[in-house]
């Protein structure tokens, strides 16, 4: 009777742009490089804070009366063997293994969760001294530096949870596969940083 | 005039395009480790982290300023092990198409050169 573009019963058609999915992450990673980068300028912008101001005490207490090195040295390696069990949970994702994957993101987020909680633990001790944000500007530039640094690891736990659920749903699909190298990228990186927190802030402002 | 513009665009009429990027294009991308160099760069970083903290705690040196250049120094390695063993970094690109390359000596000498860009020899090395 009257001429239809698609007959009746026929799936609409589908167009699709292929083009913005075709390199593979390429670029999304090379995005999250500059993202950690600008992360990085953060980061380079608290250690000069703390650098100019790390020595200005107020005739408060300073780091060689604050600091317990035993707690950094745990909380060190927390972090760094956290960094090496994502760096297992990212060969198990290549071998598409999702059981083992989530084992050890799961690993991983626990180290973290640890870390943080030895963090809360220290900065309430050192309030509880006395020793706030308030107190010195070398304090102040700690907490801001430290906290910063502490703030990262809680919302990469969060984004881990979130990907611990993707991957239970949907499996290690590109997408996924994908978004765990991002974390991963980050993960390392706030180890990177914590590498000059302890050394820079804790080390050297216990030897003086 | 828009002859002049056209070695701009990397030269795709002469064939030699495909020679740079989309090597490996198609899966997700980003250098993977093993589990040797996971393993490596975490012995590594134990080392780095002990020493310092072993200089410091243990007072060994007994210089403040001589400890705190040591420490330093322990620190600046262990973030370039870290860069190698867990962020994977190194030369090669991260999958992007480069955006400028060296012109390739056949588009120099092409045979098309005299015509297309006059008496303006390194034209060629401000377009590209």
């Amino acid at each position: 009777m009257h001429e239809t573009t698609a007959p009746p019963g026929a799936a609409a058609p589908v167009f699709y742009v292929q083009e913005e999915h075709a390199h593979g992450g390429g670029g999304t990673l090379f995005g999250f490089w500059l993202y950690l980068m600008s992360d990085c300028l953060l980061f380079a912008v608290l250690f000069a804070t703390y650098g100019v101001l790390g020595r200005n005490y107020a005739a408060g207490p300073s780091g060689a009366d604050l600091f317990d090195l035993r707690l950094v040295a745990v909380n060190t390696t927390l972090l760094l063997l956290s960094s090496l069990t994502y760096g297992f949970a990212m060969l198990e994702t290549e071998k598409d293994r999702v059981g083992t994957t989530l084992a050890w993101l799961a690993i991983t987020g626990l180290f973290g969760a640890a870390f943080v909680s030895i963090e809360i633990f220290e900065f309430t001790h050192l309030i509880r001294e006395g020793a706030t944000p308030q107190r010195s500007a070398f304090l102040s530039s700690f907490f801001a530096l430290v906290g910063t640094h502490g703030l990262h690891v809680t919302f990469g736990i969060v984004w881990l949870v979130t990907l611990m659920v993707q991957v239970r749903r949907h499996g290690l699909i590109a997408e996924n596969q994908r978004r765990l190298m991002c974390l991963s990228m980050f993960w390392h990186f706030l180890d990177v940083v914590w590498i000059g927190v302890f050394t820079f802030v804790y080390l050297m402002g216990y030897l003086r | 005039m828009s002859e002049l513009a056209e070695p701009g665009l990397a030269g795709k009429p002469d064939g030699h395009g495909p020679a740079h990027g989309g090597a490996h294009q198609g899966h997700v991308q980003g250098a993977h480790g093993t589990f040797r160099s996971y393993m490596t760069g975490f012995v590594l970083s134990v080392i780095l982290t002990a020493v310092p903290f072993w200089l410091v705690m243990g007072d060994v040196l007994g210089d403040s300023l001589k400890t705190s250049i040591v420490i330093m120094a322990f620190a600046a390695v262990q973030i370039v092990v870290h860069m190698i063993y867990f962020l994977h970094m190194n030369t090669k690109s991260e999958g992007a198409k480069p955006s400028w390359r060296w012109p390739s000596r056949s588009r120099l000498s092409s045979s098309r050169w005299p015509a297309r860009y006059g008496l303006y020899p390194f034209r060629e090395f401000l377009i590209s």
